[in-house]
């Protein structure tokens, strides 16, 4: 393959095989991952459990009337956010240009690799191979000369596929692809393009680019780039990465709740895990952003306030989330609420003037200390002792093997 | 099968390996010597400064997950599968 070689790699319905791995009695049946919370709804089913209708994103009991004899388990995030970070770290002795694009999936520009290891679907051998010895799990790979290209290959064949596009193979694979196939390309994009008559890769690459562009603005230019395979977008390692832009945690609580201490508790909560990120990796931010979502699941209210100065103490993030939530109405229960801090700067606390401020920063940095030591919440605030479920509950999309997106998970 | 969560301190009796890896052979819960006939699972967290390693094993006739903390080094029971 001439020019750049690109490896996608995908787990194979990761968090489902990962059980039935750990549990032998699980293999071979339908089963599925579900979050400890009475709300939880299917994380990721088997292969099995998929071919009887069960999907990720469905309510339990739509997924137990397609599968009567589903097996559910609460899923363990610390084995999966594990698992995944030694997969990341075996694939990166392939090649340093690696991007981890989610827990399960990741980019390798393998071009200047191939020296070394021969090819690349020896490479992709060599990859799937110590994935199944060391975890007993698959995976599918798709190489291919662009990142597009290699995602859509990964998808062709799984469970445990490997899929070459050659670039001779480009037109001949793209022309009668649905639409939908691209990584990027979601439901309401499919439906525009629909009204267009276009249904396939083949007819988006032929498209007249300026009809594109009056439909979808600049966008227009990249589809047809899309349809007709090219993608110049670079595997970018996460040391290369735009700094991240903010820290924020977010919750689905237990049961709605209306009360404003119930609300308070789990805003001094998901403060102290927003400023324990961003004192761990010494960022600061001055804008406070909170956000509600109701009862209803589809109304919700988020705003934000810019501080005159930068913090990262979590009873500053409470004291301006509390301040953002007093301007707010609630009409009806509270479901999730989520604390961002954004406006970053990659600085840590400045010493405090006043002996007063310095006693306080003493205090937070003493409770990190013993945090960092004994684990999260081992050292709280008072308020929050009676909370059961402190801490994490998910797996956030932008969750990464290291630096400040690596939240530690329950 | 029922599932229990539990955290249990116990004796384990293991085969430490040439490359580092740790292999429970044996362990004592409730008074019981239990055989670990595979170990299915294994992967590793943390606990503030304490490194976990975490083992999924069987015996005859259940699912137990052992944790050991290589700070203290201590094993506990976490975790119970059985008919």
């Amino acid at each position: 393959m001439d020019g750049r070689v690109i490896l996608h790699m995908d787990m194979n319905a990761f968090f489902a095989s990962v059980e039935q791995q750990a549990n032998p009695e699980l293999r071979g049946k339908p089963i599925a991952v579900v979050g400890s919370g009475a709300r939880s709804v299917i994380t990721t089913a088997s292969y099995e459990a998929r071919r009887l209708g069960v999907k990720t994103g469905m309510a339990i009991w739509e997924a137990r009337r397609c599968c009567p004899q589903l097996t559910l388990v609460v899923g363990d995030n610390r084995k999966y956010t594990s698992t995944s970070r030694r997969i990341m770290e075996m694939m990166g002795e392939y090649t340093p240009a690696l991007e981890v694009f989610s827990i399960d999936e990741a980019f390798l520009d393998v071009t200047h690799s191939l020296n070394l290891f021969g090819s690349a679907e020896r490479i992709a051998c060599l990859i799937k191979a110590r994935i199944l010895h060391t975890f007993g799990l698959t995976c599918s790979i798709g190489i291919a000369p662009n990142k597009l290209l290699a995602k859509m290959a990964s998808d062709m064949k799984k469970p445990d596929g490997l899929t070459v596009i050659q670039p001779g193979e480009i037109t001949r694979t793209m022309e009668r692809l649905p639409v939908a196939e691209l990584c990027g390309i979601g439901r309401s994009m499919e439906r525009n393009l629909l009204l267009m008559g276009i249904r396939t890769c083949g007819e988006l690459g032929r498209c007249d680019e300026e009809r594109l562009t009056r439909r979808f603005g600049i966008v227009g230019k990249r589809l047809k780039e899309m349809g007709q395979g090219i993608d110049d977008s670079p595997v970018i390692p996460q040391e290369e990465q735009e700094e991240v832009k903010s820290v924020g945690h977010s919750m689905t609580l237990a049961r709605d709740i209306l009360q404003r201490q119930d609300i308070l508790k789990f805003l001094l909560q998901l403060s102290e895990m927003v400023g324990r990120r961003a004192r761990r990796y010494g960022v600061s931010g001055r804008t406070v952003h909170l956000y509600v979502r109701f009862a209803d699941f589809y109304s919700s209210v988020g705003r934000q306030e810019t501080l005159p100065g930068y913090i990262s103490r979590s009873e500053d993030i409470y004291r301006a989330a509390v301040a953002i939530l007093d301007t707010l109405e609630l009409p009806q229960a509270v479901r999730l609420l989520g604390v961002r801090l954004t406006n970053l700067r990659h600085q840590g606390e400045q010493l405090p003037l006043f002996e007063d401020e310095r006693r306080r920063s003493r205090m937070v940095r003493a409770m990190d200390e013993v945090n960092d030591r004994f684990g999260d919440f081992t050292l709280t605030f008072g308020s929050l002792l009676t909370s059961r479920e402190k801490g994490s509950q998910v797996i956030s999309p932008a969750w990464r093997p290291q630096g400040i997106r690596n939240v530690d998970v329950r | 099968m029922q599932r229990h969560q539990t955290r249990e301190q116990i004796r384990v009796a293991v085969i430490f390996g040439a490359n580092g890896r740790i292999q429970p052979v044996w362990f004592e819960w409730r008074r019981r010597k239990h055989t670990v006939t595979a170990t299915t699972y294994r992967y590793e967290g943390k606990q503030g400064d304490s490194r976990l390693l975490h083992f999924t094993v069987t015996d005859e006739g259940g699912l137990f997950e052992l944790t050991y903390n290589t700070h203290d080094q201590t094993w506990q029971l976490r975790g119970i599968e059985v008919e």
